[in-house]
């Protein structure tokens, strides 16, 4: 595997062969009522990004071992998710709004609710984004990910990358700007 | 396929991360703001910075951070326009200050 070299455009392509698989595995994982609050697009993320952070630790040679071993994580990922589920469903008193807040936020969605079409329009926009955002060398991916799923400093974007925060700007700032590109040529008629 | 180093590389950077700042914390500023964040800025920049800006509002339409973002994902954005703070209308150092590593 050139990947195991360190090439990091190579464990993205591998990532890339692997992403149907495991989409429809983190869908078949996660509980009908945990898949409204938690994407399994997500999931996918969160063990691309477990992968790229522990792929010191892949023993394998073939696709099919990196394809097993991913497998495994998304596995784990999803039984943590589901278990943290059942263990904070209850009650949870911290997390409850005023009755002011409450009422903002039902008439926001009551204004504001995306039609049928528009929940479509948007869901194809993110399936062609997140196909662009897998065509990116992996440590643009992570910095993505951390940025926008996790909120993360750039200081902690370098930690996970080995970078300094200033490192990991560019590298951000890199991903956006490639992802650009990406997504243009994928609208480009062919 | 490495993108060639450019002087304005840094003031790119600087700009992208500000404006996402301001979308973290679910604002998406228009036309005062980037009259103000960009006067001055040369034309590559301004270009290069108009794509990247399209490319940080689709990601946060698409994974969206914030209860207001997730609003104008369902397709209010001009609804949700934010004026922008003294703060993020402050003046930026001079434009290309060398190219980035």
């Amino acid at each position: 595997l050139a990947a195991r070299n360190g090439s990091v455009d190579a464990l993205g392509q591998l990532f890339a062969q692997c992403i149907a698989d495991l989409e429809q595995i983190a869908r078949q994982q996660l509980s009908r009522k945990l898949k409204a609050k938690c994407d399994p697009a997500d999931l996918v993320q969160e063990t691309a990004l477990e992968a790229h952070r522990d792929f010191a630790h892949f023993h394998g040679n073939t696709v099919r071992d990196f394809s097993a071993w991913l497998r495994q994580i998304l596995l784990n990922n999803a039984a943590n998710v589901n278990r943290s589920f059942a263990q904070t469903n209850k009650r949870n008193v911290s997390r409850e709004m005023s009755l002011e807040q409450h009422l903002q936020r039902v008439r926001r969605i009551r204004d504001h609710a995306p039609t049928p079409t528009m929940l479509v329009l948007l869901a194809e926009e993110r399936q062609r984004f997140e196909k662009a955002c897998w065509q990116l060398p992996a440590d643009m991916q992570v910095a993505l990910h951390l940025r926008s799923h996790r909120d993360a400093s750039f200081a902690e974007i370098g930690d996970q990358l080995n970078r300094s925060a200033e490192a990991a700007r560019k590298v951000w700032t890199r991903a956006i700007q490639r992802l650009k590109e990406v997504v243009g040529a994928q609208d480009e008629p062919s | 396929m490495n993108l060639p180093d450019s002087p304005y590389d840094q003031d790119l950077t600087d700009l992208l991360v500000a404006y996402d700042a301001e979308l973290a914390n679910g604002r998406i500023l228009g036309g005062r703001y980037l009259h103000a964040r960009l006067r001055g800025a040369p034309p590559e920049l301004r270009r290069r910075f108009e794509r990247a800006r399209a490319c940080l509002l689709m990601i946060e339409r698409v994974w969206p951070r914030s209860g207001l973002l997730a609003v104008w994902r369902a397709g209010e954005a001009s609804r949700c326009f934010a004026s922008p703070t003294a703060a993020a209308l402050a003046p930026l150092p001079r434009w290309g200050r060398g190219s980035s590593a």
